[in-house]
């Protein structure tokens, strides 16, 4: 409340919470008798300091009055210094994690990319964190200035707030105020919460809108996953859309609940079990498990250990089971060709096939050099320099390839021997097998040459033959009575490497 | 051991580095003739130098002289395609301690290997 004084011809005010000292000269005052010792009794009255600044005001104030002493006057002759609040401490988020910058666009996956002639696939719609990385600052509150009244006296400043961040153990602020991820994951921000999640849900697909995904933790997909697009995840993948020629790779699981059409490009792949609705033209690698709902068609896959999927039907491509397998039907009506390689692992036998194409080159070139050897050894009677280097170049040569072959040799041989010593071989076939179908089981090929109705079980017997059993009369025969089956050992009868 | 090759040869030099190796001997330095290995062998103190007759700059037989001076007791195998009767002796003469004629097989270089560090060491 103002503070006012009342003399006969002046009066004293101090408003604005004691800031502001304003002194009025009433209209007809004598200029005679209001002189400076009256103003200055008077605003020592009111315990305002008298000082150079306010001697001078008023010393204007009485010379305008001299002036005009039939009109009022009023002037401010004294100002206190207000005080300078506190501020409360803050939050500042880097641009990368600061959603509203994001959505304004101000922020960039790639720092320094112009966009142009860039690759849109890479962009990254999430702020991604990796452990360790800074995520922003939370900066401590300013205690303020006091400020002075006219009167003196000290207005005291409030002091700022410190502001309580809502964290869990995924964020740690350090000392500095820096905030930190303690994990890798995406960085979620609402208000004063911060936490870094291990779970990305994206809402929509993954396309151009969001980029390729590489996540620390789970993602989980509610849309499709759009042509040439990457996702990879440490942890789990669920993809409730369709994935078309996309590439997916999994840390641990994969579900695939609306199917896959890859156009023969996309390529699945699990560390641990993939689930499926259908599979359609993709390659698949699945560390463990394989479960399909409908159909995997023309579609190459390797499952590391069962392929138990009571209602799947496959048709063309290729399947490699290495543990049991269980589906309704394989083949089609219209005999379309379609390979099952059962017990035996996709990398051993691509490796396999690698080792045998290398000991080829080898085989080769040592044929090669012992051709160059031979003829210069006896076509040439007395050797110049040059030749007597060659010579012994070449018997270098052919030492260190005979080495090689001999230990390539060897470990091709160990390799197999592993491979064909675990194969082993448990398919159950529900409905029914169509003609078309080749089935490798470890040594032996078979050839459907007519279609085999289910239930039945194919299993190899002690000798390592391969036998069906009728599942539903419980009797087992060889299968080479009910399909063409040749040994893939040339040159050798089976038994005997079976033996070996 | 240390052992200094000199061949003006890069193949030579790593297939006799090849069989060194299966000989258990990595610790080996290369000279591409009898100047480059003038050079190096007062920072590297060969135990064993196997050296290659012909050579451009200074052939073999002038190395192994100029070694010689300065160095009486480290074993060298000279590895040449030099036959004769006359030019073997006129390098032992020099201080050769063994010779393997070229064109050698890996097991003969090092049979001559092994039998010129057991003649130094016995």
């Amino acid at each position: 409340m103002d503070d006012t004084s009342t003399a006969t011809s002046i009066s004293v005010g101090i408003r604005d919470a004691g800031l502001v000292c304003e002194i009025t000269i009433c209209a007809g005052a004598d200029p005679e008798t209001v002189g400076e010792a009256v103003c200055v009794s008077e605003l020592r009255g009111q315990g305002v300091e008298i000082t150079r600044e306010v001697s001078e005001r008023l010393a204007e104030l009485l010379t305008l009055h001299g002036e005009d002493p039939d009109s009022p006057h009023a002037m401010v002759v004294a100002q206190g210094q207000a005080p300078v609040h506190g501020q409360d401490g803050r939050l500042e988020i880097l641009p990368k994690f600061d959603a509203e910058l994001a959505e304004a666009g101000e922020t960039a996956s790639e720092p320094g990319e112009s966009g142009v002639g860039m690759d849109h696939h890479v962009r990254s719609a999430f702020a991604l964190v990796e452990s360790g990385e800074q995520i922003g600052t939370l900066h401590p509150p300013q205690p303020g200035e006091d400020g002075r009244s006219v009167t003196g006296e000290t207005i005291v400043a409030k002091s700022g707030k410190t502001l309580l961040l809502n964290t869990d153990e995924s964020v740690v602020v350090r000392e500095s105020g820096a905030i930190v991820a303690a994990i890798s994951g995406v960085v979620q921000i609402e208000g004063r919460k911060i936490r870094v999640l291990q779970r990305l849900d994206v809402h929509g697909s993954i396309d151009f809108s969001t980029g390729n995904i590489d996540f620390p933790g789970d993602v989980v997909i509610n849309k499709s996953v759009k042509d040439c697009f990457h996702v990879q995840a440490r942890r789990d993948i669920t993809v409730h859309g369709l994935v078309e020629a996309a590439s997916i790779n999994a840390g641990r699981d994969l579900h695939l609940l609306g199917g896959a059409a890859c156009r023969e490009k996309g390529t699945l792949c699990a560390e641990r079990d993939i689930e499926a609705r259908y599979l359609n033209e993709c390659d698949l690698s699945a560390g463990r498990s394989l479960v399909v709902e409908k159909e995997i068609i023309n579609a190459n896959i390797a499952v590391g250990a069962d392929l138990i999927s009571p209602n799947c039907t496959i048709i063309g491509g290729m399947a490699y089971v290495t543990g049991v397998c269980e589906v309704a039907e394989i083949g089609s009506e219209r005999n379309i060709p379609t390979m099952l390689s059962l017990g035996k692992g996709r990398d051993a036998d691509r490796l396999s096939g690698k080792a045998e194409s290398l000991l080829q080159t080898i085989g080769d070139r040592l044929v090669k050099s012992q051709a160059q050897h031979d003829q210069l050894q006896n076509n040439t009677a007395k050797l110049t320099p040059a030749q007597a280097e060659q010579l012994t170049e070449l018997q270098f040569e052919i030492g260190t390839y005979r080495r090689l072959e001999g230990s390539l040799t060897g470990a091709v041989e160990g390799m197999q021997r592993a491979v064909e010593g675990v194969a082993a071989v448990d398919l159950t076939v529900l409905k029914r097998m169509w003609r078309g179908v080749t089935i490798l089981l470890g040594v032996w090929e078979a050839f459907i040459e007519e279609p085999i109705k289910g239930p039945f079980k194919i299993t190899c017997n002690q000798s390592g033959k391969p036998i069906l059993t009728d599942l539903t009369a419980d009797s087992s025969v060889e299968l080479s009575t009910v399909a063409r089956v040749r040994s893939r050992i040339e040159d050798e009868g089976a038994d005997e490497a079976i033996a070996a | 051991m240390k052992i200094l090759l000199v061949d003006d040869s890069k193949t030579m030099r790593n297939i006799q580095k090849s069989v060194l190796g299966q000989l258990g001997h990595t610790e080996i330095e290369e000279a591409c003739d009898g100047v480059d290995a003038l050079s190096k062998v007062g920072a590297f103190e060969p135990e064993l130098l196997l050296v290659d007759w012909n050579m451009p700059n200074m052939d073999g037989l002038t190395f192994v002289k100029k070694y010689r001076q300065s160095d009486k007791t480290t074993p060298i195998i000279m590895v040449t395609t030099e036959t004769e009767r006359a030019r073997v002796v006129e390098a032992i003469k020099a201080g050769v301690n063994n010779y393997v004629v070229k064109p050698f097989t890996p097991d003969l270089l090092s049979q001559r290997i092994n039998e010129t560090l057991e003649k130094v060491a016995a």
